[in-house]
């Protein structure tokens, strides 16, 4: 376990290397016999890949967060038998391969409920549900 | 005993912030951060195109942004680090020693990490006694005086440059060079501190 005196340094060096702005870490890294020009074009080249990644991954997790997001809500509706939501898991049952397998929505399991949303459109879900 | 509530990130506000914040300029400063990380603490001469072991510093930098924004993963507490940019940094020093060390175990390949033979392990250890190893390491390392005096209120308290300039009575436009002499000193620092068995 770090003391905390030593993550106060820690904090303090995260702190110098963001205010200015890597020379100090090039410096650094030139007395370690690194290549500035080399890291910083493969960096530029990762950027690209990476910034890519990042943007799916985000959206990913977002889809994720909403789809839980909905689902625990559509769990209340059926308890609280609150009418539209639950016609609307209904039609969405009646609609497609689930309809023989949840014949009654009580019985509906957190899990079951997000295999029957998830390739719906969430937000849509989540503003019908938010109005009632 | 007294519980602080932190202010923790949102998942949203970590999903903006991380947006702004990832820039070809940042990316830079982790790749470099990285690779001098691993030069310093591990020894390891990193190789752009090998990596080490298999362990490249793309997959730990991606590693740190998915732990940071998946389920349960890492927390932006915003009480410490105002700007995400710190917590990113934060983070990724905690995954390339948790990677590297398990890749280390792993191999069962004890790596002298240090040429220092006489690593005297420290656990207990009181204010007094790491303020005064700091105090000495930075003597060695060249500080005047004034940086000395500096470092207590700066690094530890985390007093601002403005209340410094006020409670010592020096300029503002001094304390900031001293400061950044003072700054420059800090990684070894770090590392002798480690050398002494204080990072255990």
């Amino acid at each position: 376990m770090k003391s905390n005196f030593v993550k106060k340094i820690d904090k303090a060096i995260i702190s110098q290397m963001l205010e200015d702005n890597s020379s100090l870490l090039d410096s650094e890294l030139e007395t370690l016999d690194y290549n500035i020009n080399e890291i910083e074009e493969f960096s530029q080249k990762m950027f690209k890949r990476q910034s890519f990644f990042m943007k799916g991954y985000i959206n990913k997790q977002n889809d994720e967060q909403l789809l839980e997001k909905a689902t625990k809500l559509l769990y209340k509706a059926i308890e609280s038998h609150i009418e539209k939501p639950v016609s609307y898991l209904k039609n969405l049952i009646n609609n497609n391969e689930f309809q023989i397998q949840y014949r009654n929505l009580e019985n509906l399991t957190i899990e079951e409920i997000k295999d029957i949303i998830k390739d719906q459109n969430l937000l849509e879900i989540l503003e019908k549900l938010n109005d009632e | 005993m007294k519980v602080e509530k932190r202010d923790i990130a949102t998942f949203d506000e970590k999903c903006k912030a991380i947006k702004t914040a990832l820039t070809p300029e940042f990316y830079s400063v982790l790749v470099k951060y990285s690779i001098k990380r691993l030069h310093q603490t591990f020894n390891v001469k990193y190789d752009l195109r090998k990596g080490f072991r298999g362990i490249m510093v793309e997959d730990l930098i991606s590693n740190t942004f998915e732990s940071l924004l998946k389920k349960d993963g890492r927390n932006w507490y915003k009480d410490k680090f105002p700007d995400i940019k710190q917590q990113i940094i934060s983070s990724l020093d905690s995954v390339i020693y948790n990677y590297i060390s398990s890749e280390l175990e792993k191999v069962n390949n004890i790596f002298e990490i240090y040429e220092n033979e006489n690593i005297e392990t420290v656990e207990n250890y009181d204010y007094e006694q790491i303020l005064s190893a700091c105090i000495d390491i930075l003597e060695k390392l060249g500080c005047s005086d004034d940086e000395l005096l500096l470092f207590e209120p700066y690094i530890i308290h985390e007093m601002k440059r403005k209340d410094l300039a006020d409670l010592f009575g020096i300029p503002l436009n001094v304390i900031t060079n001293l400061k950044k002499k003072l700054d420059r000193k800090l990684p070894i620092l770090k590392i002798k501190l480690n050398e002494l068995g204080y990072e255990k």
